[in-house]
């Protein structure tokens, strides 16, 4: 198949000089209504409808480079765009294969739609996709459909798993690595200890998310793996084996990373987790996995590399042709002019097809209005959906040290922290931790903000080596509105039980009802936002919560105590927060 | 359709192949010998069109992944049972390891053995984490992560799991036994109530074992003692003396009090052999602990020839220049005889412990007592006083209960002068100091700036004494600096809480300052602590009424204990 695919490249090579202009890669000359045709589709089916979602993509490319797991989201997206250009034929697709484009060029702008009005970049970012992928299947007619959705797949890598899904996904492969990694130290008699997803060896911890984290995440190696692997026109089955293998070798280099460093501060008394001695190791450790990538693909394309013997035609072996060549075939791989005939495939005897404008003409008014609209929401009224947070010194009028006194309730004050996180992302910036003894227990209290919504705790308890026995919500009945706090039961390792109670308020001081209602009213719509005429912020919230540890299981009647202690903590902060808010809005 | 197709744009396939390959029915009922022989077709046909090379490109990559997949597996498998033996073993060797006294090379490099102080507990807690990880029934390794956790504040919860390890029915685990002993001799001390009853037993059980920290068999033998079972009493104490040597005072000061006067004299002995060094170069402590064992057994001339020998040695020593004053205050107390209905007592020696310590703040208390007895009353006393400054030239307790004379009498002036005479020879005399500086507060004019000069001069020179920083709060509220003198006065209050007259006049101070809230806070305070005090002296008249008589010893054992006295309890006889 390399053979094969080394003939087609330099053929390729061969007729790069003559596609300056509009000559297809086939060598064919584009006739003046094919152009006309192809340049109204490039206008109508990709500028004016990415135009129109411009503003949200903005925005949404913010997000995006704001996360370091996703920073290197505009490499697959030029890789695309230059595989489009470099290696498919820019000519009129079929009529049916257009009829679907413009049909998904539809969808697309349908979603674009929808992710305006919802105000939604996410959703908005598919949409992009989708039209673009729409686009280059009617305009690169002369590459298969499969080869433009192969490269397309590129655009998609860039669109984030939503509700969190790839956070979960990067924590799972994390735990993996740090297992393998403990059963290793355990056969080779190095001491250590895994909490969660932190490995501790001697007196120095190795955070998982902090060494399998970051730029290097599953994301951008698996954007690299597929780059590759449009690149060099593997079929799907090859295609499939090699990224289902993608997680194994990201693994097997996180298993590495956290090797060298266990090794290093056991054995050689040497830090490999800051400075160059970090960067070192993980340049070579995801080298490492690459290179086993790639012999992987190597290997895998070999295997299931098609037959190139022409005697032996039975149905098995054709079936394997089949199988290990699609979406290629031999015609595929032979040089152009073998291509040149046309096809007698029923589909494929109608004529080019040649986009109206009238047809057009309504899907690029309603993305004109669409995008005026978006551009008038997000650039003139200053609505941005990004959360704006508050700042260092707003924050610094939040309840603070002298919030409780030295003894509240049965409470006695041992210290207060308030902690800024380095991250940009604005929720939860703030942390005022208040710790206490509650006759000799410790007892935690926290006032965290801004939040953009209302969030679930008990994930950061669980990275934290904790097991969730049970979770609960409670409705409070109040005098002006019952509001809601969410209890959950834990336990360590150790037989240490932890109980947290939880809550939000609002940025007008009220308590929060229910989780739901937070979340829905997040959603604002792009006609909220702009007959607001004011900058619209997502609500921000505060969040109270308070650990209570002990060495054994509370009874009822210790947990009730415990509850109204916590109501008693939230109401002190909500009250004290209320001036603070006022200067915060 | 596909294939059929295929194979027609093959020209070629023979017709058979074709016919075949159009046949559905056919390609899904195979007969099994075709198959055998279609599979065998293809698989020739592709093992001979393998690129192997590139087949087998992987094997290394297979290579290494499974060694390391093997190792992991060895890991993940072995037998958890010897993996909590391993970390078990591990984990008390690098205990043993951390509680191992320091090598002379280990001290000199300070640096590495700081590092390696703080780095194993943490090793000897991720060891014992790990073996609880392993095994959640492994006591010795909850007792350890219980007492980690308490060193990171979780008191409460370290005691609830100590408690499950240590039941108050039956055998427990020793060291849970010991720690809640402990934790319940430290909940005790913060004023906590507990149950004496639980504290005998977790102390029963947990001195039962090796390790047991000496404050607990200290305390053990004290509740032992209680109970008037002074041998077992003595032999806790002695298991405490094998780490410190010291805790013989303690035994020393039981047979002491209970009337066994040769084996209180037997056991000093033993102890100043124990921390007397043969070549003459004992350390200050254990000079100072020799002496306080001569002092308990009532051998003050032996004491005082112990610490003078040191004082000798180490003239610089602060600690011995202290505790040989004392031992003189004490010689001079003994020196006190009635003869014909009048005291005799040698003013030489209370001129010594002034000399050799002259911020020895007890002194107060023995020129108090001097006072008490009239000797600065006396017109006679006062003459002979005068004579002895004559005669001696240099005496200082002469010139201070001069001063006090003067002082009693109103004459002011001769009062200062005869003041500013002593410090001229000792300038660093604190007590002299404090009292020239309040003096000078009532002379006419008062002397103000002279007077807050000296007390600074007596707080740089003993800043933990109370007493200064209530007369510094007395001189800057005559100098109307009321915010300077709340906050002297509170700094007073916060090594002493105890003092009344300083409290009172914190009260008065806020008031006049118009802090309602603070004087209210500090009248709560002065209520609660008059109430301690009351309770404490009942306890004391009741605790006296059933004391036992016993032998005329010459103080109790805090005589000679001047460090502790440094640290804010000495409160002196007098307070104004």
């Amino acid at each position: 198949m390399n053979r094969l695919v080394s003939a087609e490249t330099s053929v390729c090579m061969e007729t790069l000089d003559t596609t300056k202009s509009v000559v297809p890669r086939n060598g064919r000359q584009l006739d003046s209504t094919e152009k006309k045709s192809l340049r109204l589709w490039f206008f109508m089916g990709l500028i004016v409808p990415l135009l129109s979602m411009s503003p949200l993509l903005v925005l949404q490319g913010r997000r995006l480079i704001e996360q370091q797991s996703l920073l290197y989201f505009p490499f697959p997206i030029a890789l695309g765009i230059w595989l489009l250009v470099r290696t498919c034929d820019y000519r009129p697709a079929s009529v049916p294969r257009a009829r679907m484009a413009v049909f998904l060029v539809w969808c697309g702008i349908g979603f674009s739609v929808l992710g305006t009005y919802l105000y939604s970049p996410w959703i908005v970012q598919f949409a992009a996709v989708v039209v673009a992928s729409a686009w280059s299947l009617a305009a690169f007619g002369g590459a298969k459909w499969t080869r433009i959705v192969a490269i397309c797949s590129l655009f998609a890598i860039a669109v984030p798993l939503p509700s969190g899904q790839d956070m979960q996904l990067n924590f799972r492969l994390q735990a993996i690595s740090i297992s393998a990694c403990s059963g290793f130290l355990d056969a080779i008699g190095v001491p250590h200890i895994v909490e969660g997803n932190v490995l501790q060896i001697a007196d120095t911890k190795v955070l998982g998310s902090e060494v399998c984290g970051g730029a290097d995440s599953i994301y951008a190696f698996t954007a690299i793996g597929l780059g590759f692997l449009v690149w060099r026109r593997c079929s799907l089955l090859a295609g499939l084996m090699t990224l289902v293998s993608i997680p194994v070798f990201f693994v097997f280099g996180n298993f590495v990373r956290l090797l060298v460093m266990a090794i290093g501060i056991e054995k050689l008394d040497s830090n490999f987790m800051t400075g160059l001695g970090f960067i070192a190791v993980a340049i070579t450790a995801s080298t490492l996995s690459i290179l086993a990538l790639l012999l992987w693909y190597v290997s895998i394309d070999a295997i299931l590399e098609p037959s190139s013997e022409g005697r032996v035609q039975n149905k098995l072996t054709m079936f394997y042709q089949w199988l290990t060549a699609w979406p290629q075939t031999n015609k595929d791989t032979l040089p152009s002019e073998h291509t040149e005939a046309p096809s007698t495939a029923p589909w494929k005897k109608a004529t080019t097809w040649r986009p109206s404008f009238v047809t057009m003409l309504i899907p690029s008014l309603l993305c004109l209005m669409v995008g005026m609209i978006s551009a008038y929401a997000v650039f003139f009224t200053a609505n941005d959906i990004v959360f704006t947070g508050i700042s260092d010194e707003k924050a610094a009028g939040f309840p603070s040290q002298d919030a409780f006194p030295d003894q509240f309730g049965s409470l006695r004050k041992i210290s207060f922290t308030p902690t800024t996180q380095k991250s940009t992302d604005p929720r939860g910036r703030y942390s005022h931790a208040w710790k206490f003894d509650d006759r000799g227990n410790q007892v935690f209290a926290a006032l965290v903000f801004p939040f953009a919504r209302w969030n679930t705790l008990w994930t950061g308890y669980q990275a934290a080596g904790w097991k969730i026995i049970e979770i609960k919500p409670v409705t409070i009945p109040s005098a002006t509105k019952k509001w809601t706090l969410e209890e959950f039961k834990m336990q360590n390792q150790y037989g240490l039980f932890g109980y947290v109670w939880y809550a939000f308020f609002d940025e007008n001081g009220v308590p929060v009802e229910r989780p739901i209602e937070v979340n829905t009213s997040t959603r604002i719509n792009i006609f909220a936002r702009i007959q607001n005429k004011r900058p619209v912020e997502l609500p921000r919230s505060c969040c109270v919560q308070v650990l209570f540890e002990s060495g054994r299981e509370l009874t009822d009647s210790e947990i009730e105590r415990n509850r109204t202690l916590f109501i008693e903590i939230f109401e002190s902060i909500r009250q004290q927060s209320e001036s603070a808010l006022k200067k915060a809005k | 359709m596909f294939f059929k197709k295929k194979l027609e744009d093959e020209p070629d396939n023979n017709q058979r192949e074709i016919r075949r390959a159009t046949n559905w029915f056919q390609w899904i009922w195979f007969s099994p010998v075709d198959l055998a022989g279609e599979f065998l077709d293809w698989f020739t046909s592709w093992r001979r069109t393998r690129r192997w090379l590139s087949v087998f490109a992987i094997l290394p990559v297979f290579l290494i992944v499974f060694i390391l997949g093997s190792i992991v597996a060895v890991g993940k498998l072995s037998d958890r049972n010897a993996k909590v033996a391993w970390y078990a073993d591990r984990a008390n060797k690098e205990l043993a390891l951390a509680n191992a006294p320091k090598t002379n090379a280990e001290t000199a490099d300070n640096a590495k053995s700081e590092e390696s102080a703080k780095r194993l507990p943490a090793v000897v807690d991720m060891l014992f984490r790990r073996v609880l990880q392993l095994n959640q029934n492994n006591k010795t390794a909850r007792y350890y992560v219980a007492d980690q956790m308490s060193r990171f504040g979780s008191r409460g919860s370290a005691r609830q799991i100590m408690e499950s390890l240590a039941p108050l029915k039956g055998n427990g685990h020793p060291k849970a036994h010991t720690w809640l002993a402990a934790d319940l001799i430290d909940r005790g001390q913060r004023g906590e109530p507990i149950n004496i009853e639980t504290l005998k037993f977790h102390l029963k059980r947990g001195t039962s074992g090796d390790g047991v920290p000496p404050v607990l068999l200290l305390v053990y033998s004290q509740l032992l003692q209680q109970e008037n079972k002074i041998a077992e009493s003595q032999e806790f104490l002695k298991r405490a003396a094998q780490f410190d040597p010291k805790l013989l005072l303690s035994s020393i000061a039981v047979y002491t009090q209970n009337g066994l006067p040769a084996q209180a004299k037997a056991t000093a002995d033993l102890l100043v052999e124990k921390v007397t060094d043969k070549t003459g170069q004992s350390s200050e402590d254990n000079i100072v602990t020799a002496a306080q064992a001569y002092v308990l057994t009532n051998r003050i001339d032996n004491a005082v020839e112990v610490l003078k020998a040191g004082y000798k040695r180490l003239p610089q020593s602060p600690q011995l220049g202290r505790a040989l004053s004392d031992a003189f205050r004490l010689k001079f107390r003994a020196s006190s005889a009635r003869l014909n209905n009048q005291v005799q007592i040698n003013l030489e020696y209370l001129d010594m412990a002034i000399a050799i310590d002259p911020t020895n703040i007890l002194i107060q208390e023995e020129l108090s007592a001097l006072a008490q007895m009239g000797i600065s009353q006396n017109e006679a006393t006062v003459e002979a006083l005068r004579v002895r400054i004559a005669t001696m030239g240099t005496s200082f307790v002469s010139r201070l209960l001069l001063a006090e004379s003067s002082f009693r009498r109103g004459d002011l002036a001769s009062a200062i002068n005869d003041y500013e005479v002593v410090l001229a020879e000792l300038p660093r005399m604190t007590l002299a100091l404090n009292n020239l500086a309040m003096l000078y507060t009532q002379a006419v004019p008062p002397g103000l700036d002279r007077s807050l000069e000296l007390i600074d001069r007596a707080i740089e020179i003993s800043p933990l004494v109370s007493e200064f920083h209530d007369s510094r709060g007395d001189i800057l509220a005559a100098l109307k600096r009321k915010d300077d003198s709340v906050a002297s006065y509170l700094v007073a209050l916060s090594s002493s809480p105890q003092r009344i007259g300083t409290r009172e006049k914190l009260i008065a101070l806020y008031e006049e300052l118009e802090q309602t809230e603070q004087a209210q806070i500090q009248r709560d305070l002065l209520t609660k602590v008059q109430q301690g005090l009351e309770e404490q002296r009942s306890k004391t008249q009741a605790a006296s009424s059933e004391k036992k008589p016993s032998m005329n010893t010459a103080e109790p054992t805090d005589e000679l204990a001047p460090v502790q006295k440094e640290k804010g309890i000495v409160t002196p006889g007098t307070e104004r």
